[in-house]
């Protein structure tokens, strides 16, 4: 390992690729400014212009001398030291068991020059690097990426070694493979065990289905290109016209009820498109997931990289003991839960996932929050719903807009409906934790997958002895959180000590 | 558990006060151009008193509650840290789960010899504030020593 505990800057040609980097954004609208505007000849710029520009220039000089002067980095043999900044001076230490990868690349100006870019990863900090080194030698670079590189001198290295190896596994980030629909796909035969769902239950899953923001993102969409697709006069005489049917409290019903219906058949056509022809199959270690209506989806991963299991119950299903099991894997794409099954009893989930994901046991939450807390949960429900049926009732009157009372007594149902199902548990090397917003998820994880563990409240919530518990473990390209909220804070603090490795630990 | 330095409570009012003096600076310049150009005085009017109200909240009241609610504890095998205006938390990490530690100073913070230490997670990030400078860069070195990979829990 090349370690020098000298501090060291960049490569002198720092400059150029900084100044290049900050000129760059500015080109276009130069170039906006001199060819549209009309501003054509500089040759016949006021001399003010040109005082602008020789003043932003020096500043920029000066900008990137002091970057350049406060850019320094030392390479232990095992850490990477890195302090940097102007006015907000910042020094990274980054250890190198924490080390997810270093590449070494070399855009344009940097190939130009012979030099190279050196990007540092670690498994913290969302989908950006650590650390990005924009000019280095190409030989330095390669000492600095001897970082990454793990090597055994002795036992207590080597057990540290093979576990930062496991670790390593923990965090790397998987890529799923997405597949033209024209090439098929090919399931193992060898599977040691598959689920095809029957059509009867994916139907049954997607008609009681309610992804409401995939919906009103995609209604949100329509409406923002309607007025381009339809052309304005056609645009405002349709608006005119639902205008003037809205003339009573029974149309307004009607048509809240047909947006109702038309939002739900888009989320059903829309959880066919996406997840039609779903498979699952284990082969020893590996799980595979396919599915996708025309593009289809394959994502295979160890069972080992499984954070946590999730159980999500929508209202539509939650009545009939119904949910959707999905799993928090660590991967490179935006959507950090994978589904295992789409639609099954609560009481299957505990099979489904000693096949795939045994090392998650699916405990049963004990802590649930104490009459006291239904006021906390009802009570800013009922305030705002209430202020904006008095603005409503006020801005149309009685006549048009009493429908909107309809609405507290929904909110009143909703934070009683909250406040029966957050609950949470801790037990061995467990946790479970239950949360409603609209549906009801309930998340299973070992100890060692959970990053933080949070307890929050108001100062009045303290008060009034109630805690709200959070986690945040790894999922998709950053963190997933779970949450209970308003629980009793002594049962809470008891999550807290199991959790605890130190002295306030259980031991 | 340790608290925030009586530096930093200092300084928090000071970065407030030179931020709505530029903010004052601003509408006084509006006022200005307003009376000059025969402009709506509306916008000033609502802005002003927003500014001032603002400018007690962030410089009187904030540095002091966030200051009483602060406090951190740095084990080897974990670090707590309590914080919140309004909403308390406490947050406990894992020192096995610790990526990397940051240590950020302003200008400000330099001429009072003060710095924040940043711990970074995997999926979290969390601010350590308004420890004296040699502490923060002990507390670094510490917590960078101890985030090591250790055997994990089954």
């Amino acid at each position: 390992m090349m370690s020098d505990s000298a501090a060291r800057h960049l490569h002198p040609l720092y400059f150029v690729v900084l100044m290049v980097s900050w000129i760059k954004p500015l080109l276009v609208p130069a170039l906006v400014v001199v060819v549209f505007q009309g501003e054509g000849n500089p040759f016949e710029w006021p001399p003010i212009v040109y005082y602008l520009l020789f003043a932003i220039f020096i500043v920029m000089l000066a900008g990137v001398i002091l970057a350049w002067r406060r850019y320094t980095y030392i390479r232990e043999s095992h850490q990477l030291i890195v302090r940097s900044g102007i006015l907000f001076r910042q020094v990274k230490t980054i250890h190198r068991n924490r080390v997810h990868s270093i590449q070494i690349q070399q855009p344009l100006l940097q190939r130009l020059f012979r030099i190279a870019q050196v990007v540092v990863e670690t498994a913290g900090g969302g989908s950006k690097p650590e650390v990005v080194m924009h000019a280095v030698s190409l030989k330095e670079a390669h000492y600095i990426q001897e970082l990454a590189r793990k090597e055994e001198t002795d036992e207590s290295v080597k057990e540290s070694v093979s576990l930062a190896a496991s670790n390593a596994g923990e965090h790397e980030r998987l890529e799923l493979q997405t597949a033209d629909a024209q090439v098929p796909i090919e399931m193992s035969d060898q599977a040691d065990f598959k689920i095809s769902v029957k059509t009867s239950t994916f139907l049954l899953a997607a008609v009681t289905t309610s992804n409401l923001q995939l919906t009103m993102a995609f209604v949100a969409g329509i409406v923002s290109f309607a007025d381009d697709l339809l052309g304005e006069s056609i645009y405002d005489s349709l608006a005119d016209t639902a205008i003037r049917y809205l003339n009573g409290p029974l149309s307004v019903l009607i048509w809240a009820s047909a947006a109702l219906v038309l939002s739900w058949v888009l989320s059903v056509g829309l959880y066919v498109w996406k997840y039609a022809g779903f498979k699952l199959e284990v082969l020893g270690d590996q799980i595979t997931v396919t599915y996708g209506l025309l593009e289809k989806r394959q994502l295979t991963f160890p069972s080992a990289k499984v954070q946590a299991a999730m159980f999500v119950q929508g209202l539509i299903r939650k009545p009939f003991g119904l949910g959707e099991l999905r799993l928090l894997v660590v991967h490179s794409e935006n959507e950090a839960a994978m589904m295992l099954h789409p639609l099954l009893k609560g009481s299957e989930v505990e099979v489904l996932l000693a096949r795939f994901a045994p090392h998650i046991r699916p405990i049963a939450p004990d802590i649930t929050p104490l009459r006291k807390a239904w006021t906390s949960f009802v009570r800013w429900k009922v305030v705002i719903t209430s202020l904006i049926a008095i603005g409503l009732l006020n801005g149309f009157g009685w006549m048009l807009a009493w429908p909107s009372l309809l609405l507290i007594p929904l909110v009143l149902l909703w934070g009683h409906a909250q406040y029966r199902s957050e609950a949470a548990g801790a037990a061995g090397n467990d946790l479970v934790l239950r949360h409603r917003r609209l549906a009801v998820t309930t998340a299973w994880m070992r100890k060692k997958h959970i990053q933080t563990l949070t307890l929050k409240a108001s100062v009045l919530q303290r008060r009034r002895g109630l805690r709200s518990v959070e986690v945040a473990v790894m999922g998709g390209k950053s963190g997933y959180r779970f949450s209970a909220r308003l629980l009793p804070d002594q049962r809470a603090e008891q999550i807290s000590k199991w959790m605890s490795r130190g002295r306030h630990g259980e031991g | 558990m340790q608290r925030m330095h009586p530096k930093a409570i200092r300084l928090s009012r000071l970065t407030a006060l030179i931020t709505h003096l530029l903010l004052f600076f601003v509408i006084i310049v509006l006022l200005t151009l307003a009376l000059i150009y025969d402009w709506t005085l509306l916008p000033i009017l609502i802005a002003a008193p927003v500014a001032v109200l603002s400018g007690f909240i962030f410089a009187g009241i904030v540095p002091s509650v966030r200051a009483k609610y602060f406090a951190y504890e740095v084990e080897e095998e974990e670090i707590r840290i309590t914080k919140g205006i309004g909403w308390i938390s406490d947050i406990l990490i894992p020192m096995v789960k610790v990526q990397h530690v940051e240590l950020e100073s302003g200008p400000l913070m330099r001429r009072s010899d003060l710095a924040h230490v940043t711990v970074v997670t995997a999926a979290t990030k969390h601010r350590i504030y308004g420890l004296e400078r040699e502490n923060a860069e002990l507390l670094q070195r510490r917590i960078a020593l101890w985030a090591r990979v250790r055997e994990d829990d089954v």
